[in-house]
């Protein structure tokens, strides 16, 4: 959590200014909050995954009392560590060679007893971003034998700590 | 005949007394608001302030006009709805910019445009009694003797004998809005002015529900004038 923090500190926010829209009725006028004339979205640094999963999980909201856009850093890591959980049981599904991987005492871990606590979640950054070195990012699927080996090794011992 | 005065018609041009248009406090608000109503970065930012987005709607800055305009007249929905027909939002320029940054509207000009100074003589037509009848739908019909006023009522408003027969509290009900409905729609009454005809809903709503003796002399005030079949724009009230 905390790697993914720190990529989120230079983030900055776009700048307050929007082209208005009048509709066809001439009832409303729209001030697309979304996409101000001024926009800003933050660039990962090339091939590093986890810069590529916290830009991915950017979102700046529109403060109308304050007139300006605010971004929630910590919003940010969290959702991004929300998705490497999600990642870590994806990869087991689609990379154990079983009939039904879903039915395996990691997975099932993975996916409901995986505990939540800051010291875990740094460890699962850091395998994450390893098992991102070999694996597609879209569906987890890994293509080095060897190295899937690994991950799954480094899961298990994982689980073993913490599961006691 | 001091009690049974019209003072409103009274008062009357006599071309006005011919052809009785309905008297609205929509059209003294309408009136008040200009032609043109220019929305600047001020304005825009007090607007949204009162809302949730940055969006604006045309409802929202009729609310601001007429706030600024007209204080101390509060606009119910349904006249709302009416008044939303009267005004346009317009915008001149190619690319209207809201920049929070320098707190400026820029590249043209957004205005709130007056299409009409008077409401249509149909819409008020329409909205005659309407606000009284919704107090009517949530009115309390069921404290003690409340029945029995009900029945005085409907007795005072007459064709309303399927509701005399039945003892059920909800068709009472039912048969007396679907009288006062028919009552406004046909304007039996000549009742010429909005604001004394959504008070003939209050006033039998208060004296059904709570037996509020001065709300139904009003009413049967109201009633005797109507005996002289001419417009009635106003009446004195017991307070």
């Amino acid at each position: 959590m905390t790697k993914l923090l720190d990529l989120t500190e230079n983030f900055k926010i776009s700048r307050p200014v929007f082209c208005l829209q009048l509709d066809s009725s001439g009832r409303n006028i729209r001030a697309n909050t979304s996409h101000p004339k001024h926009i800003y979205r933050p660039k990962p640094i090339e091939g590093d995954p986890l810069s590529e999963l916290v830009c991915e999980n950017y979102r700046e909201v529109f403060d109308v009392r304050g007139g300006h856009f605010q971004v929630d850093k910590g919003e940010i890591a969290n959702r991004a560590m929300q998705q490497i959980r999600g990642s870590i049981s994806n990869f087991i599904e689609q990379n154990l060679e079983m009939r039904n991987p879903r039915q395996s005492k990691l997975y099932r871990w993975a996916y409901r007893n995986m505990p939540n606590s800051s010291e875990i979640n740094d460890v699962l950054v850091m395998v994450y971003k390893y098992l991102r070195s070999f694996c597609n990012a879209d569906n987890m699927r890994g293509h080095d034998a060897d190295h899937l080996k690994n991950g799954f090794a480094l899961l298990e011992a994982i689980m073993e700590k913490y599961e006691q | 005949m001091g009690v049974f005065e019209d003072k409103k018609f009274e008062e009357l041009d006599w071309i006005s007394q011919a052809t009785e248009p309905i008297d609205s406090q929509m059209n003294e608000v309408l009136g008040k608001v200009p032609e043109i109503v220019q929305i600047d970065f001020p304005t825009y930012e007090k607007i949204v302030h009162e809302g949730y987005g940055l969006d604006l709607s045309l409802q929202s800055v009729i609310t601001f006009a007429i706030a600024k305009f007209t204080p101390g007249n509060p606009i119910s929905r349904n006249q709302m709805n009416a008044l939303e027909k009267c005004f346009v939002l317009e915008f001149t320029g190619d690319e209207i910019v809201l920049d929070f940054e320098n707190k400026t509207i820029s590249g043209g000009e957004i205005t709130l445009v007056k299409l009409n100074s008077t409401m249509d003589e149909k819409v008020l037509e329409s909205m005659l009694g309407s606000e009284g009848l919704d107090m009517l739908n949530y009115a309390r019909f069921s404290g003690s003797g409340s029945l029995t006023r009900t029945n005085e009522v409907m007795e005072l408003l007459g064709k309303c004998e399927e509701g005399l027969k039945t003892r059920s509290e909800r068709r009472k009900r039912g048969v007396l809005i679907k009288r006062l409905r028919m009552l406004f729609k046909n304007n039996e009454w000549k009742i010429k002015d909005t604001e004394l005809a959504n008070k003939v809903g209050v006033w039998i709503s208060e004296y059904i529900s709570d037996g509020n003796l001065s709300a139904f002399s009003n009413f049967c005030r109201l009633k005797v004038m109507t005996h002289k079949d001419q417009p009635i724009y106003s009446m004195k009230e017991v307070e």
